[in-house]
């Protein structure tokens, strides 16, 4: 559909807003805790575990500890972005998604790097929907981070 | 040598007061709202949005001299300053006064974070360097947890 180019994906990570271009995004899913096993869990590589995803699975992990959010205690229910990498799909779990908007509704403005903590940039820029900067991940750039394969 | 301007505007922030070289105020925007922001240097409290740039908020009341601040809620006013690392917002409750650097007397100090004292009408304002605070803050990540939700200012 013409109308979903450049359309991009608002989800949340301890109240805070990120945003994905749809592109990068496979499927969402909604599904519960008990389908992951966590037989594979490595926290080291912020690795939750493993979850079938069409037949086939895919590592899930969670980036709140490399982003330095404290995400406290979540149910069984797991909301899961399946994202594009290079190596084949892979989950990122996240609190919630928020939707799907138009390029239009964002305008984009670098982050204040200088001001952030770390030598690798996990993000380099916001995005601005409805007064609220958003931070702009790129799933390369996710994928390339240091913690993932 | 902290280079001071012609002109020394004064801020005060709750029970606190300080002085800042009027060259590198950009401008002083009212209470805005403060956002999270993931991997934010300790020392910042969160950004706020400045004509759709994102500008960190220093957390002030770790450079002033001690003291209580006894303040609660969020400052009136957002500094923006142009920092050598880039901008910056300092909090403030009251902008008191700008006036002449020569109406008032420089003193030097061996303060971290202001090299001088700006006295004036019987008063000191901690001249404050806002690019050696800047250089030392630390690269730890954060320790607070970013709060759930954005932090209305």
């Amino acid at each position: 559909m013409s109308d979903s180019i450049g359309a991009k994906l608002v989800f949340r990570l301890a109240g805070i807003g990120f945003v994905l271009a749809l592109a990068d995004l496979v499927e969402i899913k909604e599904t519960t805790i008990g389908w992951l096993d966590r037989s594979q869990k490595n926290t080291d590589l912020d690795l939750l575990g493993i979850i079938p995803h069409r037949g086939r699975p895919i590592n899930v992990y969670d980036l709140g500890p490399r982003l330095g959010l404290s995400r406290g205690r979540r149910d069984d229910h797991l909301t899961l972005l399946v994202l594009n990498g290079t190596a084949g799909p892979w989950g990122l779990e996240v609190d919630g998604v928020e939707g799907i908007y138009p390029a239009a509704e964002f305008l984009m403005c670098p982050a204040p790097i200088w001001a952030l903590a770390g030598e690798r940039r996990i993000f380099e820029q916001l995005a601005l929907w409805h007064g609220e900067p958003l931070v702009y991940c790129a799933a390369a750039s996710l994928e390339s981070s240091p913690c993932l394969p | 040598m902290l280079a001071v301007s012609r002109q020394i505007a004064l801020f005060s922030l709750g029970e606190q007061v300080y002085a800042l070289s009027v060259e590198g105020i950009v401008h002083i925007l009212p209470q805005c709202r403060l956002f999270p922001l993931p991997l934010l240097k300790s020392g910042f409290s969160g950004i706020f949005l400045d004509q759709a740039s994102a500008v960190p908020l220093l957390e002030l009341q770790r450079y002033l001299p001690s003291g209580p601040m006894n303040r609660g809620g969020t400052p009136a006013y957002f500094v923006v300053f142009s920092a050598e690392a880039g901008t910056v917002g300092l909090p403030a409750d009251k902008v008191l006064h700008v006036v002449e650097r020569d109406r008032g007397q420089i003193e030097e100090t061996s303060g971290e974070s202001n090299s001088a004292n700006f006295s004036y009408r019987g008063e000191h304002y901690p001249l404050l360097d806002v690019n050696a605070m800047l250089a030392q803050l630390t690269v730890d990540l954060p320790t607070m947890p970013c709060p759930n939700g954005a932090a209305e200012a």
